[in-house]
């Protein structure tokens, strides 16, 4: 969680942690007691964890509020906004545990929940050996980290372009530089374009509001040549995770650099509208309340 | 002062540093020890990354990533590593 909204032009404030340290060490909790619940039967587990975040939700005691869903999926009726909103709290626990394996299981534990259909990595992956990397371009949305999983099931190790917010500026840009310098190698960076923190993009438009992204990946994808590739994953009914990677953008490369930025930022923000648009229920709430917070344009 | 090959490098820099900051702040000196990002220039971690690889296009040599690893990256420190860069292959 963030004491900055990260979707809106930054307002100069730092990012900062909002969560408390009782918060904090309740989560950990959580983390401890998910990683043995979900050892032995992972999807079971999976379906009981989200159950028990639509249960609270629907109790009034996690968000989001279905206020904050009808604001941001205005066409959804009170009913179906309901049901977004419990589908969002049982997303947040579900990937709560999913951070929890990744982190104290390592991605090969994570990969075991991948649904049927991951044997082979995508065409758009298998192309960038023979030239510059791919820059996947990921959201707050889904199964966010079955991405991670993904890419471990297909002998793939990404480059993250920066694993969590860095607030050293001078950080970040080592990061970016030698993100640079493994994309032109052929290596995949994988980006969180909607998270806090650093330089943000030209604003563009999603759901009806103005915001901005991350400019980092597309200053590298610009400056290296390399596909932008929209990646996302879901979690199946069974409790199971499945990704999408690509296609990839269809960018026009001439023209001025910040044009071209501008116009990666657009398309990446039209990608996240219409996938929301069709998939609600992948909407984080993080990402109802960021959009909720941003200005409508 | 500096002398011999590296001056055009350090001018080079100078240039493409200049040129980046707004107006009002072009007629002030750029010190050795003044940082590109936070508490120097203010350039944000992307614009930081863009003016090294214009150093790179411009120069013919490359700034890596193992510049940041001493510190915050600074004006002298893009200067050091151009004119060792330049000397070296002028020795080559």
């Amino acid at each position: 969680m963030t004491g900055v909204n990260p979707l809106v032009a930054a307002d100069g404030r730092p990012w900062r942690e909002a969560h408390s340290p009782g918060w904090r060490r309740m989560l950990r909790s959580y983390d401890r007691l998910a990683v043995r619940l979900v050892e032995r039967r992972p999807a079971s587990a999976v379906r009981l964890l989200g159950g028990i975040g639509a249960w609270a939700n629907a109790a009034g005691l996690v968000a989001p509020r279905t206020s904050l869903v009808a604001a941001v999926f205005p066409w959804l009726t009170p009913r179906q906004a309901r049901r977004v909103a419990r589908q969002a709290a049982a997303l947040r626990f579900r990937n709560r545990t999913a951070i929890a394996v990744l982190h104290a299981r390592g991605p090969a534990a994570l990969a075991s929940w991948l649904a049927p259909g991951h044997d082979a990595p995508p065409p758009v992956l298998q192309a960038s050996k023979a030239g510059p990397g791919v820059v996947l371009l990921a959201f707050h949305i889904g199964a966010e980290f079955g991405i991670t999983a993904a890419l471990h099931r297909w002998g793939v190790e990404p480059v993250p372009l920066r694993n969590w917010s860095i607030l050293d500026v001078d950080d970040r840009a080592r990061a970016l530089r030698q993100a640079v310098d493994d994309v032109r190698r052929g290596q995949p960076v994988l980006a969180i374009v909607d998270g806090p923190g650093g330089a943000d993009s030209a604003p563009v438009v999603a759901l009806g509001r103005q915001i901005v992204l991350r400019r980092a990946p597309f200053m590298l994808a610009r400056v290296t040549g390399a596909p932008l590739v929209p990646s996302v994953a879901q979690w199946t009914p069974d409790g199971r995770i499945r990704t999408r990677l690509g296609p990839p953008l269809d960018i026009d490369r001439r023209g001025p650099a910040g044009d071209v930025e501008a116009q990666m930022a657009a398309m990446a923000a039209s990608w996240l509208e219409r996938h929301l648009t069709a998939c609600p229920e992948d909407a984080w709430p993080y990402t109802i309340r960021n959009l909720a917070g941003a200005p409508r344009k | 002062m500096t002398s011999g090959p590296t001056r055009p490098a350090d001018e080079t820099i100078a240039a493409i540093l200049l040129e980046r900051l707004p107006l009002v702040s072009r007629d002030k000196p750029l010190a050795d020890d003044t940082r590109l990002g936070a508490q120097g220039l203010g350039f944000d971690s992307v614009s930081i990354v863009e003016i090294i690889l214009e150093c790179e296009a411009a120069l013919g040599i490359a700034f890596p990533a193992t510049l940041f690893d001493d510190g915050p990256i600074t004006v002298g420190r893009l200067k050091r590593h151009a004119a060792e860069q330049v000397t070296a292959a002028a020795r080559a």
